[in-house]
């Protein structure tokens, strides 16, 4: 079979999915562009009347969604940096350095995971309210980087134990300290594992309903996916242009995220050092 | 350059030992083999000395100066690991280059030395590769270029050839041993294969279970083996060993393989103090004679003709003995034949303790 042939089977047959992924950002973009009076006619078209983007508009303009989404990217890339600053040396440390009680450590972290968000949420209220961060990005930046990092550990070391030893002893021997070897030599070579952890961090963070909905009471403050949930919830009617309009807003920062970045998720870096 | 002392050496993981109150001393300019069986701590003795693994008791001192507690950074050793451990993010310039540019030395001045050193390994056309687009004996050639770079100490070898096929193997042995002589560089070499060790050391030592058996020239350990590991683990075929009863007659010795055979006379030997031994003769001390008047046969169970040598493999009463013969040998299997051997030639261990009778 001749490249051409395969590779027009191998989409051929993942079309379908494809189908399925597109859909909703289909809707989404077909709703958004159509005026309130267009979307609930008997004759559904997928192409609106005209390219309208009055929906845009009047969310970022009367009902601040532009803010919000402002707040989601300082808290997503807040929540992300922060997380991955304690996760690295952490997976590192467990990977590489003697820790005692390091299976109960992994363990804990792991339980952890089990633990629903929402059954945390009045003791996490407390506390921030305690250090008077209740109504601060930063209460939300903590508890989501608390959240994501155990996972980020997780997922940071088991892509870290498939980098070989030898390369940084190669490197301590070289005159490397510690250190050095781990900035010059691990680091790039831990690249696309980092990339990964990073992307699930903002992704999660991005999307992450309670904690914000709890933790940031002002209107001001809202997250996105808070935002788009009080937007369905007005008192007598659904205004779904609005709401699909956000939700194609929301949506494209985490595309973009997932575009720039996916070419270091292509692995086999550590391919060609060690045989 | 340096010489470098290993005191009473000892590694232990909890109630584990890897390696037992070992001592060695390597000179400076010293081209030093450490050879054993896997699992023997050769390489753990070898990362000891690179500042890799803790040392549990006992001294390594580099110069006269004990660095047990200064890191691999500050030894000033380089090394080449088995797996090459190229920075695979690097090219091959840059990872040539990699110590000197730890050492803060300036772009010129890298540039000059990975020039040189790429010269001399014939690396020249490749400084712009990834390792990944190496063949294996280049990537062996790279590991050795980031070593060479600076001037080290020492080299430290762990195993750096056994990945390479059997060419390539021998091409690079001669190479190593040529650019020892000319760096002059003091270099510890693991290795688990008994052709590298002779053919490149100026001292072997040979490792068995955490110990040190002997420590020798190559030809001291092949002619005069300490005990009976070191002589069934350095020759190829290996040694011919069996135990015998070493009896008295008339101010001489006589030899009797429990095998089966007659009193062996032994014309040079005196009579010793030890009864049961191991007897150990080197397949190429063996020669094929007919089986009349002779007090040692065996029955011929294969020949391998390797077009130089022929190996016989036969059957001395339950064991299996080779016989290594520069002429051709047109024997057929299950034909009886005769062995014969100069006693000078003969090892005799004690069969007790293992240790070889010296006469």
């Amino acid at each position: 079979m001749t490249k051409a042939k395969k590779s027009l089977v191998c989409w051929a047959l993942l079309s379908p999915f494809l189908l399925v992924v597109l859909f909703p950002y289909a809707t989404m973009l077909s709703t958004s562009l159509k005026q309130k009076d267009e979307i609930f006619t008997f004759h559904r078209t997928w192409l609106p009347r005209e390219l309208y983007l009055g929906n845009f508009a009047e969310l970022i303009f009367e009902k601040g969604f532009g803010r919000a989404l402002a707040n989601s990217l300082a808290i997503s890339v807040g929540a992300t940096v922060l997380s991955l600053a304690v996760a690295i040396p952490a997976a590192y440390a467990l990977t590489r350095m003697r820790v005692p009680g390091k299976g109960a450590l992994t363990n804990y972290l792991l339980i952890t995971q089990m633990i629903s968000p929402i059954v945390l949420i009045v003791g996490l209220f407390r506390m921030f309210a305690y250090f008077g961060l209740v109504n601060s990005l930063l209460s939300v930046i903590i508890a989501h980087s608390a959240f994501f990092m155990a996972f980020a550990v997780w997922m940071l070391q088991s892509y870290f134990a498939t980098i070989p030893k030898d390369l940084e002893e190669a490197a301590w021997i070289d005159g490397a300290g510690r250190f050095s070897a781990f900035i010059r030599v691990f680091l790039p070579l831990c690249l696309p594992g980092i990339v990964v952890t990073a992307i699930f961090t903002f992704v999660n963070s991005w999307n992450e309903y309670a904690m914000s909905l709890t933790l940031l009471r002002q209107v001001t403050q809202q997250t996105a996916p808070v935002q788009i949930a009080f937007l369905t919830g007005t008192l007598y009617q659904i205004e779904w242009h609005l709401i699909m309009a956000a939700t194609l807003l929301a949506s494209v920062p985490v595309a973009i995220v997932f575009a720039s970045i996916q070419r270091y998720l292509i692995g086999g870096m550590a391919l060609g050092g060690v045989k | 350059m340096a010489s470098i002392n290993l005191t009473n050496i000892r590694k232990q993981y909890g109630a584990v030992t890897i390696i037992d109150d070992v001592s060695i001393a390597i000179e400076d300019r010293e081209f030093v083999v450490l050879v054993g069986p896997s699992g023997c701590g050769k390489s753990t003795l070898l990362r000891m000395i690179a500042g890799l693994e803790t040392i549990s008791a006992g001294t390594i001192a580099i110069d006269g100066e004990v660095v047990n507690d200064i890191g691999p950074q500050r030894r000033d050793l380089a090394m080449v690991f088995q797996t090459y451990a190229l920075y695979p993010h690097m090219t091959t310039a840059q990872n040539i280059g990699f110590p000197l540019k730890l050492r803060g030395a300036s772009q010129d001045e890298i540039g000059r030395s990975v020039a040189e050193v790429a010269n001399t390994l014939h690396l020249d056309a490749l400084l712009d590769r990834q390792p990944r687009a190496l063949s294996g004996g280049q990537r062996q050639r790279v590991a050795m270029g980031r070593a060479m770079v600076r001037e080290p100490r020492a080299f430290l070898f762990d195993e750096p050839l056994s990945n390479l096929d059997a060419k390539l193997r021998h091409h690079m042995r001669i190479e190593l041993r040529q650019l020892h002589k000319s760096l002059g560089a003091t270099s510890i070499y693991v290795t688990h294969d008994q052709i590298e060790a002779m053919t490149m050391a100026d001292r072997i030592v040979v490792m068995n279970r955490g110990k040190v058996e002997q420590v020798g020239t190559p030809l001291e350990l092949f002619d005069k083996p300490a005990n009976v590991f070191v002589a069934g683990f350095l020759g190829s075929p290996t040694i011919n060993l069996g135990n015998a009863t070493l009896a008295a007659q008339d101010g001489s010795a006589t030899l009797e393989f429990h095998a089966g055979s007659g009193p062996i006379d032994l014309a040079n030997v005196p009579p010793s103090p030890h009864k049961e031994v191991v007897a150990g003769v080197r397949p190429q001390h063996l020669e094929v004679v007919s089986p009349e008047g002779v007090k040692l046969t065996g029955t011929v169970d294969l020949v391998e003709h390797t077009g130089c040598e022929t190996n016989v493999i036969l059957s001395v009463g339950s064991e299996k003995w080779t016989v290594q013969s520069r002429t051709r040998q047109h024997l057929t299997q299950g034909e009886n034949v005769g062995l014969v051997f100069d006693p000078t030639n003969l090892h005799l261990f004690a069969a007790d303790t293992k240790e070889r009778i010296r006469w």
